[in-house]
């Protein structure tokens, strides 16, 4: 199987995991809209379907569709300078359109402060929409990656204080032996994909980013479920064939990027570009650290309590992390991953991705000698970037390092 | 001295503590133990926002984050706050987080800590936050300050909620009487408890009451303000004080990050409770920043102040890329147009200039003394 073939049994499961949205809504079972960092583990375990806005924008920007929903939330007084998931989702929901019909509407919604601030702002604005409960999860900020056992003990106390309320919502009762199944299946998915990623570093890369953020759809939405497990055994099979094989996603491996934040979901083209120049993107921040960031950083979902394992990953998610800990990773990306130079997207979507990047692209530079290239843009509003202004300054930097390394 | 005299000296207060041989540390948000670090002898001090540009700044941060983080970093660069022994801000937006990483990137040597208090009122948050703040207590100690016992404790929050009881009374008689008091004065009176010695605030406060004529005697528009206005804005007069008062309106109440949003509830000092335990219950649950509270609820206060204090309108002062306060507008203002109020929002960014501004506060203020419809 292909990296084509692949990406077509994903695209077939992601329409299926809608179509089960939509079933479960009609059958009267809880739906609940969530983050895209859920925690989907304790919803899938207590028997709610999960709905991610989020990750619908994402589509809804492959299709060409987010310019379309940002002015419609526009019109309701969002300001444009607002992060361009929260425009585009909720364009989506005053329109009651989307890039496969209208979400179901859902029973109550999960948010989280912790996180940024649309994570607590955009849901109160779709909670009161919809008329239905939220629940937004807290927690302590991880400055320096290094945990207290206060700062844990109250993260496993939000995941029980949500546990409280989805029993109350939807009078399910939460089983431990459920919970205790569906983290252990979001372990085991998050030890393959560290799998997969550490293929990358072969040279040529078996898998660039174009695949991976299509692969991260089950860690995001599937975290719990086995389907995830499956999809990421079936990948690392097929990625270590690859490797076997002399197989990269290039044919010709000119030079190997690291790039940073969000990708343009409405151009994932550049990278097409990217690779057209043999270039290809060795390790990203995306797919490595943000809902990731625990495993990367060595953690697995070992301590025999799943509270405590799930807590763990939460508090290790790069919205948690201070810059510090976004530092080192940033570097042992780079470093491990061979990359030759950097592209930092600074987001005006997203600032706690954003901010700091000057940083990381300091120290890249001082400790390894790594040049970057940044541009600034949003990640799901195609109206704040231009191709051919991108293609052109891209391409001077792709020179530049390749000059570099001769 | 007055207020505004604080105000022009604002490092004065800091830099005579250092002196003394204490800590004096950066701090961001009303959202912080003040009273803890005031037990251990050191002097909270609340970052006030310099007038741009803020050129140094932009090597570092993106363009696309509010003018407070651009000033305070600038502020560091330049070595202004050279006097800290750290600071520590509170998680009311994610742009202060980020600026915290950088600060303790750039500057290793120094204590940086972003604090959590949690917005929900529950057992576990509470647990956590006895322990963050007996933890900070001892990084404070190991830092150098004194060591937080309960009788400190206890004496700065008797001190704190002082100055909180002298603040309120003079948005009370303010907002009884919105023409006995100029607004500059009012936030000048606030801003300067940020940056000096609460004991010394609070006798400035009992001046300031003394000086407030209390019988009503003026008739005009009244105003509510939210958002955000800069410490140069209230010292150097902003256009739109003067706007207000050519057009004889009156602010009435106030709801701006650097005004009555500070935290102005009592900490109760709660029968079977160590002083400890009366910091944690007020540092809990719904916040005055809006990343921490509901729309509502902020709609709520200001509607509560209108019906208190005859307010007939609210401005939104709203500083560029602020997030948690562009989130909330929306609703804010469904919410007082439903209640018969209407809203003006001026988005900021830098100084508030007085053209655009003038023509629409102008407008705005005629349309809602003009009302046949006036609640």
């Amino acid at each position: 199987m292909n990296n084509q073939e692949i990406a077509q049994v994903r695209k077939a499961y992601t329409k299926s995991f809608y179509a089960r949205i939509g079933q479960a809504k009609k059958e009267g079972r809880p739906v609940a809209y969530t983050t895209a960092l859920g925690p989907t583990e304790l919803l899938y375990a207590m028997g709610v379907e999960v709905c991610m806005p989020e990750n619908y924008v994402t589509i809804c920007c492959a299709k060409q569709m987010a310019k379309g929903f940002c002015e419609e939330a526009e019109t309701y007084s969002i300001s444009p300078d607002l992060c361009s998931y929260a425009r585009c989702g909720l364009g989506m929901m005053y329109s009651m359109d989307g890039p496969m019909g209208a979400l179901p509407e859902p029973d109550f919604i999960v948010g989280a402060v912790s996180a940024c601030d649309p994570h607590a702002k955009w849901w109160e604005l779709e909670a009161r929409h919809y008329n239905v409960p939220l629940f937004l999860m807290d927690s302590s900020y991880n400055f320096r990656g290094q945990v207290k056992p206060h700062q844990e003990a109250w993260m496993i106390s939000e995941l029980k204080r949500l546990a409280d309320f989805v029993e109350e919502q939807t009078g399910n009762p939460f089983v431990e032996d459920d919970f205790r199944e569906c983290v252990r299946l979001s372990g085991e998915a998050h030890s393959t994909f560290a799998e997969i990623q550490e293929l990358r570093k072969h040279i040529p890369a078996p898998r660039g980013i174009r695949e991976m953020v299509g692969d991260l759809f089950y860690l995001i939405t599937q975290a719990g479920r086995r389907e995830s497990v499956e999809y990421y055994r079936m990948v690392l099979k097929e990625t270590r064939e690859r490797v076997r094989r002399g197989e990269g996603v290039l044919e010709e491996e000119r030079l190997r990027l690291y790039f940073h934040n969000i990708p343009l979901w409405f151009n994932l083209q550049i990278f097409d570009w990217l690779a057209a120049q043999g270039a290809v993107v060795a390790m990203d921040f995306y797919t490595n650290h943000v809902w990731h960031g625990y495993f990367f950083d060595g953690g697995r979902f070992d301590s025999g309590d799943p509270f405590k394992d799930l807590a763990r990953k939460w508090l290790f998610f790069d919205n948690h992390v201070g810059l510090p800990v976004k530092l080192a990773r940033s570097l042992r990306s780079a470093r491990e991953w061979g990359c030759q130079g950097a592209i930092f997207f600074s987001n005006r979507s997203c600032k706690v991705y954003s901010i700091g990047q000057m940083e990381q692209m300091r120290v890249l530079k001082e400790e390894l000698g790594i040049s970057s290239f940044t541009f600034e843009a949003e990640m799901a509003d195609p109206r704040s970037f231009s191709m051919d202004r991108w293609t052109e300054r891209v391409d001077l930097f792709l020179d530049i390092i390749a000059n570099a390394e001769r | 001295m007055d207020f505004k005299d604080v105000l022009n000296e604002k490092h004065r207060w800091a830099l005579q503590h250092k002196k003394e041989g204490r800590l004096v540390m950066g701090c961001y948000s009303a959202m912080l133990p003040e009273e803890l670090m005031w037990s251990c002898g050191v002097l909270p001090v609340q970052f006030l926002m310099s007038p741009g540009p803020y050129d140094e700044s932009l090597s570092y941060l993106p363009p696309y984050v509010c003018d407070c983080s651009k000033s305070i970093l600038e502020d560091y660069m330049n070595g202004i706050y050279g006097y800290l022994d750290g600071l520590i801000v509170s998680h009311v937006c994610e742009t202060i987080r980020g600026l915290a990483g950088i600060l303790s990137v750039r500057w290793p040597e120094r204590f940086v800590q972003v604090f959590t208090a949690p917005s929900g009122k529950d057992p576990g948050a509470r647990s956590y936050l006895k322990a963050e703040l007996m933890s900070l207590a001892e990084r404070l100690q190991r830092l150098g300050a004194v060591s937080m016992t309960e009788e400190r404790l206890e004496a700065a929050i008797s001190v704190y909620n002082e100055n909180r009881g002298l603040i309120s009374e003079v948005y009370r008689v303010r907002g009884e009487n919105p023409g006995a008091v100029e607004p500059e004065q009012v936030l000048s009176a606030v801003m300067s408890a940020g940056i000096m010695p609460r004991p010394q605030h609070n006798h400035m406060l009992r001046e300031f009451l003394k000086t407030i004529r209390k019988d009503p005697d003026v008739t005009g528009t009244r105003i509510i303000l939210s958002g955000l206005l800069f410490e140069n804005e209230v010292v150097e007069g902003s256009n739109l004080f003067s706007i207000l008062r050519e057009n004889n309106a009156f602010v009435a109440w106030d709801d701006l990050a650097s005004g009555m949003r500070y935290r102005l509830e009592h900490i109760e000092c709660f029968q079977g409770g160590e002083p400890l335990d009366w910091l944690v219950e007020s540092l809990m649950g719904p916040q005055p920043a809006p990343l921490r509270s509901s729309a509502e609820r902020k709609a709520g206060q200001m509607l509560e102040a209108a019906r208190t204090y005859g307010g007939e309108g609210v401005i939104f002062l709203v500083p560029k890329y602020c997030d948690p306060i562009l989130f909330d507008i929306p609703t804010l203002t469904r919410i007082l147009k439903e209640n018969g109020y209407h809203a003006l929002c001026l988005e900021m960014s830098g100084a508030l200039s007085e053209g655009q501004m003038r023509t629409r506060v102008e407008a705005f203020l005629e349309m809602i003394s003009g009302s046949p419809f006036k609640v």
